[in-house]
């Protein structure tokens, strides 16, 4: 029960604010259709460098939490999920809206994300200590292979094609070595003096995951697709959520299939979303009523893609590897605040660790709150025009770039790296993988270098890294998660 | 909007980048230094071959979803924008050509005509707004000193 000794510093003045501050801007940026949880997370980064660790941490969780609750505005108000994780909750949370009861829809959905969302935290909270433990084991080869698993699940799992998840998380390695050696300290690839310390890690995330919307919005803007806006109508706030509360099997249901989907890495919230929402069809009494305003459907979808929010976090605060995009965001958040995955998390930064997990828990109640209040006012957020949007997130991440270190070569990358990554997710080739790859590039070189020094003295490389029990189960999963994803995509080939 | 094969361009791309790390990371470099880029380097290579492998066997399939949009015409002028506000941020200063930048995207992505006096009127009090928002934030708030260009 160590956590309880580290509420006192979540509930500071200062950090309230962050709270408060946080869970009210990631519900906007989550509600706005086109905005990505990931992207809104990404954008904040640059704002908490200036923050000490346990604050920056506190607002990028707030927004980690809320941008998914948020997405289901958009989703039930204009059937435009505003992440995927919301697909589900628009199935049934639009047709609520189009009979007139889109207010009673969002009380569903915000009470169900909140229980989810707790149960998924506790789950954080008493399984993350006891597997940190286990990283204490792991050596160079260990944690080199835990660097390629992290790239080789989010690279496989996470992408619609193997080959180029695989492509992706490869080229972010390569960016990753851009700069100088680790070892020698030699300069490598620096063909212009903008890249002469490398690629930043922040300055990556903005440019891979703010530019490419802004591109696609302006592309939204100019094709002029308006999708109409439901009203709100009247709701009974205290009816709706005692309502909710009783439909125990929906919100149980949704909440497991969230807390088990989201500890494996790379599944996310759309495949825990869409699993809950069928499972709850398939035992309802009546499934014929899903897909034409049942209430079931949004709790069990949104009480399953908040679940995520903290199961998704176990494999990144013990074993560096995301259990989503946004936590790949978030190991960014982590990394620049000197704070690296492993047993050290809650030893030598249990103080900052426990206010974050701590954090996750009071922004949950900050989303039920603000959320509840922001559903009877929410009709306007879907009113702000793309062009805005666009100009706005182009803007700020420009000012955030430069921002981290004065340094408008970082504008440039920043800048080149978007543009590329606008283009490359059109032909298939995703940025989750990619910015993996930067992030746990270094990690994975600086162990490789280590572990082969110390083979070369010993029975030799290729022994060292294949030797021993751990070094062998992490080369399996690395292999099964390949498997896996091409065994599924044919299954799905199949079906189609 | 053009359409393009998206597994054929995935192909390419993937090819000419993995030439060119393999290129950059093998030619006239220090096998020591480079050791780490040169084994990402074969992956890559291999694995740029098995994609263009799969469009191969691929090609004669018709299907949608290997296809993709891009609306030119949408995109260009505000590909156009970011280029030049990102070039001009220094010689301009970030603030005022933060706010051109956005004037000219509202202006033209935006749907009233660019001589409506009321609109425009709407769009500049925003645009202000927006930038005194980002001075208060970055320049006080944040001590971040960004270049002040024509301004200074």
């Amino acid at each position: 029960m160590e956590f309880l000794n580290h509420f006192d510093n979540v509930f500071t003045l200062y950090h309230v604010a962050l709270l408060i501050g946080g869970t009210l801007t990631g519900l906007i940026l989550g509600a706005l259709p086109g905005l990505s949880p990931t992207m809104a997370v990404a954008l904040m980064i640059p704002f908490t460098f200036h923050m000490q660790p346990d604050s920056g941490l506190i607002l990028l969780g707030a927004m980690y939490t809320a941008t998914i609750a948020g997405g289901a505005i958009s989703a039930i108000l204009v059937n435009v999920p505003g992440a995927p994780a919301n697909i589900a909750t628009a199935l049934d949370g639009h047709q609520l809206a189009k009979n007139g009861r889109a207010a009673e829809a969002l009380h569903y959905c915000f009470t169900s994300s909140f229980v989810g969302g707790i149960l998924g935290i506790f789950i954080l909270i008493f399984f993350t200590p006891p597997l940190a433990e286990l990283a204490l084991k792991f050596g160079p080869t260990e944690l080199f292979w835990i660097a390629i698993l992290g790239i080789t699940i989010i690279g496989t799992i996470g992408s619609n094609s193997v080959i180029k998840g695989l492509l992706a998380g490869l080229f972010g390695l390569a960016l990753s070595t851009i700069g100088d050696n680790p070892m020698l300290g030699e300069e490598r690839f620096v063909f212009t003096s903008h890249v002469e310390s490398g690629i930043h890690i922040v300055i990556a995330l903005i440019g891979l995951f703010a530019i490419p919307q802004v591109f696609s919005l302006m592309e939204e803007t100019a094709k002029d697709n308006n999708a109409s806006i439901h009203a709100l109508g009247e709701s009974n706030l205290v009816k709706s959520i005692s309502y909710n509360l009783t439909r125990i099997k929906a919100l149980t249901l949704g909440s497991i299939i969230g807390i088990v989907v989201g500890v494996i890495p790379g599944a996310g919230g759309q495949i825990a979303g869409l699993v809950a929402y069928d499972q709850t069809k398939k035992t309802s009494r009546d499934p014929s009523k899903f897909g034409k305003g049942e209430p079931d459907g949004i709790i069990a979808a949104e009480s399953a893609n908040n679940g995520i929010v903290g199961p998704s976090l176990i494999p990144l605060l013990t074993l560096s590897i995301p259990g989503s995009p946004t936590a790949a965001v978030l190991l960014g958040g982590l990394l620049i605040h000197g704070l690296f995955p492993g047993p050290s998390l809650f030893t030598d930064h249990a103080e900052v660790t426990w206010t974050f997990i701590n954090s996750l828990l009071v922004a949950q109640v900050m989303m039920l709150v603000i959320g509840l209040f922001l559903s009877q006012h929410s009709g306007w957020i879907m009113k702000v025009p793309g062009h805005y949007m666009a100009a706005i997130i182009l803007i700020l991440a420009v000012f955030g770039t430069y921002s981290i270190q004065s340094s408008y070569s970082d504008v440039l990358i920043m800048m080149a790296l978007g543009i590329m990554m606008y283009f490359a997710s059109k032909f298939g080739f995703g940025p989750a993988p990619l910015v993996l790859g930067i992030i746990l590039g270094p990690i994975a070189e600086d162990n490789f270098l280590q572990a082969k020094l110390i083979g070369e003295s010993g029975d030799g490389v290729f022994q060292y890294f294949t030797s021993g029990a751990i070094n062998m189960t992490l080369i399996a999963l690395c292999v099964l998660s390949i498997a896996y994803s091409v065994y599924s995509g044919k299954r799905v080939r199949k079906v189609e | 909007m053009r359409t393009y094969n998206k597994d054929l361009w995935a192909s390419i791309i993937a090819i000419g980048v993995a030439m060119l790390f393999a290129i950059a990371s093998f030619w006239g470099t220090d096998a020591e230094i480079y050791l780490f880029p040169r084994i990402i380097s074969i992956l890559l290579v291999f694995l740029a071959l098995m994609q263009c492998a799969t469009n191969f066997t691929k090609m004669t399939i018709k299907d949608e979803n290997r296809q993709v949009e891009i609306a030119w015409k949408g995109l260009l002028p505000g590909l156009f924008i970011s280029i030049a506000y990102v070039l001009a941020l220094e010689i301009v200063g970030f603030y005022f050509s933060a706010f051109l930048a956005f004037m000219l995207f509202v202006s033209i992505y935006g749907k009233r005509a660019a001589t409506d006096v009321k609109a425009f009127i709407l769009k500049f009090i925003i645009g202000v707004v927006l930038i005194s928002v980002l001075y208060g934030l970055f320049w006080h708030l944040l001590n971040v000193r960004t270049p002040t260009g024509w301004v200074s």
